[in-house]
């Protein structure tokens, strides 16, 4: 929870709280401090609510996306941070950035993808399945060197859906 | 008794009939029956069939193996691809790895139903040895996007004898004619086999718990000293089998190690 010193209308805090939301699934955190008080829902759609009031708590405001705040006085709010996206390996297997030793990597750090762009291949016993973005946006980071073996599930490339 | 000839001729009547293949094309002469799937996957319309086609070879001048290996193939053997749709068996992206296997397991089934008295085994992850000698292979490929069909090829050494191949092939490779001493009818065999991956391509996709159970019971490998290749490096150990995951495991000085791609070159 936010540490002793910290204020609930801190926008560092509130993001805390709402990663620690998002991390166990509450649906609402209910601060109080002194007179000042901070209620943070999420919506039955997963909207995340915010209402922060000193006392008089009016009601919970759907807010669509990322929390913002209301908070008296005013102040300069910081842009929320670019979710990245993932890109996960559907098997176990070897992964391969490119579609054979001498041709140039499917994508690179930069590269733009559509849900069908094919960024790699995973071999697994002998069948080798490329893979598709199934995002769109630009490669952020590409987490996986060629040829390496791949986990289930393991995040091979980051993608900014805003790039 | 049937000729040599007319055991290498198919009775296409026969073979849609008796399976569930939604169609047959016959070539008499092709370079590869999984390339001529991997094109035609584009033109098929069927959704509702697992095996909406199924392309049979007369001859293969250029079968395709693993990598660069191309299928020696001589008159008499058992060339053929089916094209699969994954969704009508239920068969997620994360299950097709085990595809080989699974059509390994098939292949396994079919001919030791041919020829009861013989042992006939699993290859991690796509051979099918008779004997200790393979006998037949497999490979899997994805078809192109955005459908991504699969496509399974096979090619089992039926009537294609190997007393006249290369010495070094005779070590390795045997067939049906060679073992049993009398040639099969490709029909018989190839019915045989697509009933088979009917069988076991429902299991996997049902989650059958059993089917890794009878990769294990069918595995070659296991018990065996083995050398496998994963690119550069090369890792030997002692086979405990093959895991539910379809990973072969390796006891291995470092301790136990699993493999899910890598060319098993070396087995003893």
């Amino acid at each position: 929870m936010a540490e002793k010193n910290s204020r609930p209308f801190d926008v560092s805090t509130i993001k805390a709280l709402v990663s620690l939301m998002h991390r166990h699934e509450l649906t609402e955190i209910d601060l109080r401090e002194g007179e000042m008080r901070i209620r943070l829902r999420r919506g039955p759609t997963g909207a995340l609510q915010v209402a922060t009031a000193a006392p008089a708590l009016p009601a919970p405001v759907p807010v669509p996306e990322s929390a913002t705040v209301s908070t008296p006085p005013p102040k300069t709010e910081e842009a929320p941070k670019k979710e990245l996206l993932t890109i996960k390996s559907p098997t176990p297997g070897t992964f391969y950035a490119s579609p054979n030793p001498d041709a140039e990597p499917f994508v690179r750090v930069g590269s733009r993808v559509e849900p069908n762009t094919v960024v790699c291949i995973i071999e697994a016993m002998k069948i080798f399945n490329e893979i598709t973005a199934d995002c769109s946006g630009v490669i952020k980071e590409v987490l996986v060197e060629n040829q390496q073996p791949v986990e289930f599930g393991q995040v091979l490339f980051t993608v900014d859906p805003n790039g | 008794m049937t000729s040599a000839h007319d055991a290498n001729r198919f009775d296409l009547g026969r073979i849609q009939s008796e399976t569930p293949v939604a169609e047959v094309r016959y070539f008499d002469r092709i370079d590869s029956t999984n390339n001529a799937a991997l094109a035609m996957c584009q033109d098929i319309r069927s959704a509702n069939s697992g095996f909406p086609s199924l392309i049979i070879a007369g001859t293969q001048t250029r079968g395709r193996g693993r990598g660069q290996n191309v299928w020696w193939s001589a008159g008499g053997a058992l060339t053929f691809s089916l094209i699969v749709e994954p969704r009508v068996w239920n068969l997620a992206e994360n299950r097709w790895p085990l595809l080989s296997l699974t059509a390994g397991l098939a292949v396994r089934h079919a001919i030791s139903r041919t020829l009861p008295d013989h042992e006939v085994k699993l290859k991690w992850p796509n051979d099918v040895l008779l004997n200790g000698r393979k006998v037949a292979g497999i490979l899997v490929e994805v078809g192109p996007l955005p459908r991504r069909l699969l496509v399974i090829g096979i090619g089992i050494n039926v009537n294609n004898s190997f007393n006249a191949a290369p010495r070094e092939l005779r070590t390795l490779a045997t067939s049906l004619i060679d073992v049993a001493g009398m040639t099969h009818e490709l029909t018989d065999i190839l019915i045989r086999t697509i009933n088979e991956l009917d069988i076991q391509l429902g299991r996997l996709g049902r989650g059958d718990a059993d089917l890794p159970a009878d990769w294990q019971r069918c595995c070659a490998l296991k018990g065996n000293s083995v050398t496998i290749e994963v690119g550069t490096t090369r890792t030997k150990g002692l086979c405990q089998g093959i895991d539910g995951d379809g990973a072969l495991i390796l006891l291995t000085e470092k301790g136990l190690a699993r493999f899910y791609a890598g060319v098993v070159s070396h087995f003893e």
